[in-house]
């Protein structure tokens, strides 16, 4: 299967701004990448926060989405997990 | 001390000294302490040029930003089109702008923009300022994030209520600040893997027809030397994109020129037929190689570039290395000769070849075509006259295309323009931003008539600051690449490219005090140049016939292969785009 659903998890340090700048920035990334969108939750944890973002596309470029999230000043690790093949594939038909 | 005073003892301390910018109501409270201090301030006529000029500033002096100023609302936004064209090419600038007051912010105060919001897919970085004591910190991490790894624009925004208040001067460590402020950020570049090196030097001595490609990347690293002598080892052509124009010397033996949708016939023969490409500091432009999935036919990548998300992107390297250019290709010469003994004698065969088409190509492509002055005399006229070290800026446009063709650069750092963004009006407040960073040099800016006109208006900041720089203007009366896109193109339906009622540009330079010339010879030209060589601020009004095609050229989306290059209008028949 050429599209499959992949979580990526990133966290955010934020220094002064409660980390909403850093947030904006990492969405634009996102938003202008080659993959299709389906949900993303932020959760507060003190000066970080945590993202999980789910998307699906072609791996190479979910590869290079996680690589743009990187060079994104506030981030400060981004880790990528492929999801099970049935919960990616009821996520694609969704 | 005052949030001003801190901001601009800051900029002292990080040495940025020169600022181009406009003051308003947002800044005032910034501009009234300027001086107290050593920060110089250039007056820019459009908010634009002074973001264009310190994104020029910067690519001169590469280690230290250029500045700009401007207020909120309309000033922020008016440096829009600056940023994005220095987060294209990877200058490094420091926007600072004022921002209403905080008790105001969000309310639609007047002038208020949110400018952080609107330049951040077009910024390396950005910060809205919301302490006073936060200032020393943010120019520090504006000033690390602009120049280190892949260099960038950073905006700092500022509410004006902050220019008054006092607080104590705190500058902080670079540790501090890279732990307290940007812990994400690492400064250092990456290192390069040597299973990579070791892997992707295998792949090059193996190969018979081994091609350099180098990009804006190899200056911004001073990867130079370390390009030249591989490229010696190999004896390998080296040809580059339009922003590596800007970082190999024109005049080494084994230099083809710039390829491209307007590369020279014999950099595009040889990038195209090589069987292994060593792509240096580039992302792999459309413009540079027109189609990826037809380029990579054939042929091994190995790509080197600091920005991994770069490796791949476009075109999917056989190895990708990530690192700075300069000790990549350091560690890559050194495993091909040390530890795989390898040298080669002689050039590589497709040198020969790729001369032979070149020079085939260029007998059709310099018959004499059109009335009066040939582009490419004239500029044969201006890198004779201009000193080797001398800085030339273009505009965008059909000149810039005759300027990447046929003006040599032989020292690097000394060729500017706008690669990535392709904005017109970059060239005049670029070059007014280079004379500013070098001042003892001759600045000539090679601009086109519409691209010109676009932000002409800073011939004031020349006149006001002595800032000397020529301009050669292409004056066809028409947006050239326009009109020849829409003849080749577009059914030959020409709409929107006449440049009717232009000024009278001598009468123009005129009335803000600069001298101005339009030369009707070659003679006449080389005298004017001279001028320019000499350090005189004149404007140069090159009258050039728009039916003059700026050729070769490929059509867009079509592989830099040498049967798709354009010699003649009449081979463009026929093709779709």
């Amino acid at each position: 299967m050429e599209q499959e659903t992949y979580v990526i998890k990133f966290s955010i340090y934020a220094a002064v701004d409660g980390g909403l700048d850093g947030l904006a920035r990492a969405i634009h990334v996102v938003r202008k990448a080659p993959v299709q969108f389906h949900d993303m939750a932020v959760i507060d944890s003190g000066k970080t926060k945590e993202i999980t973002l789910r998307v699906s596309g072609k791996k190479k470029d979910i590869d290079w989405l996680a690589k743009k999230l990187e060079k994104v000043v506030e981030v400060l690790e981004v880790k990528v997990q492929a999801m099970p093949t049935e919960v990616s594939l009821m996520i694609l038909h969704q | 001390m005052h949030v001003a005073d801190v901001l601009l003892e800051s900029m002292e301390r990080e040495g940025l000294l020169t600022v181009f910018g406009i003051p308003g109501s947002a800044n005032l409270g910034l501009y009234e302490k300027i001086p107290d201090h050593k920060v110089n301030v250039i007056l820019m006529r459009h908010e634009q040029g002074a973001a264009h000029a310190a994104d020029a500033f910067g690519r001169v002096k590469r280690n230290v930003p250029g500045v700009a100023f401007a207020t909120s609302g309309p000033g922020a936004t008016n440096l829009v089109t600056g940023l994005a064209n220095a987060y294209m090419d990877s200058a490094p600038m420091i926007a600072i702008t004022g921002q209403v007051p905080m008790a105001v912010m969000g309310r639609d105060a007047f002038q208020e923009t949110d400018v952080v919001g609107v330049t951040m897919p077009i910024t390396k970085h950005s910060f809205l300022v919301r302490d006073p004591e936060h200032i020393t910190w943010a120019i520090r991490a504006a000033k690390v994030i602009s120049i280190t790894n892949r260099p960038g624009p950073v905006l700092v925004d500022i509410p004006r209520d902050f220019w008054k208040v006092d607080v104590d001067f705190y500058w902080p460590s670079d540790e501090e600040l890279l732990r307290e402020w940007i812990p994400g950020y690492d400064p250092n570049p990456p290192k390069p893997s040597p299973d990579l090196i070791m892997k992707a030097a295998k792949i090059v001595v193996q190969a018979e027809n081994p091609v350099i490609l180098a990009g804006g990347g190899v200056w911004w690293s001073g990867a130079t030397p370390e390009v030249l002598k591989l490229a010696e080892v190999l004896m390998a052509p080296i040809v580059t994109t339009l922003m590596g124009k800007n970082a190999i010397p024109a005049d080494h033996p084994l230099y083809l020129g710039h390829a491209g949708m307007h590369g020279r016939p014999e950099a595009n023969y040889a990038l195209y037929n090589a069987d292994v490409v060593i792509a240096i500091g580039t992302r792999f432009s459309d413009r540079t190689v027109g189609n990826f999935e037809e380029f990579k036919k054939g042929k091994k990548i190995i790509h080197i570039d600091i920005d991994k998300s770069e490796v791949g992107k476009n075109i999917e390297p056989d190895v990708g290395i990530v690192g700075d250019a300069r000790e990549a290709v350091k560690m890559l010469r050194e495993y091909i000769v040390d530890a795989l003994n390898f040298k080669r004698d002689m050039e590589i065969p497709l040198i020969k070849k790729a001369k032979e088409f070149g020079e085939q190509a260029w007998e059709v492509l310099l018959r004499e075509r059109g009335r009066g002055m040939k582009p490419w005399k004239v500029l044969k006229i201006v890198r004779e006259e201009m000193p080797r070290d001398s800085i030339v800026t273009t505009g965008v446009g059909g000149h810039q295309m005759w300027a990447a063709l046929h003006y040599p650069v032989y020292k690097p750092g000394t060729y500017l323009t706008s690669g990535g963004l392709g904005t017109m009006g970059y060239g005049f407040p670029a070059a007014i931003g280079a004379k500013a960073a070098a001042p003892d040099k001759p600045v000539l800016d090679i601009d086109g008539d519409g691209s010109f006109l676009m932000t002409s208006q800073n011939l004031a900041t020349v006149k006001q600051y002595n800032l000397n720089v020529g301009v050669l203007i292409f004056d066809n009366g028409s947006l050239q690449l326009i009109r020849q896109w829409q003849d080749l193109f577009f059914g030959h339906r020409r709409v929107g490219e006449n440049l009717a009622y232009l000024p009278d540009f001598v009468k123009l330079a005129n009335s803000f005090g600069i001298e101005g010339v339009r030369p009707e010879s070659y003679d006449e030209m080389r005298k004017a140049i001279r001028r320019v060589a000499q350090g005189e601020a004149l404007v140069i009004d090159y009258i050039v016939d728009p039916d003059i095609m700026v050729l070769p050229m490929i059509a867009p989306g079509k592989v830099i292969a040498p049967e798709n290059i354009i010699l003649t209008p009449e081979q463009a028949a026929g093709i779709v785009v």
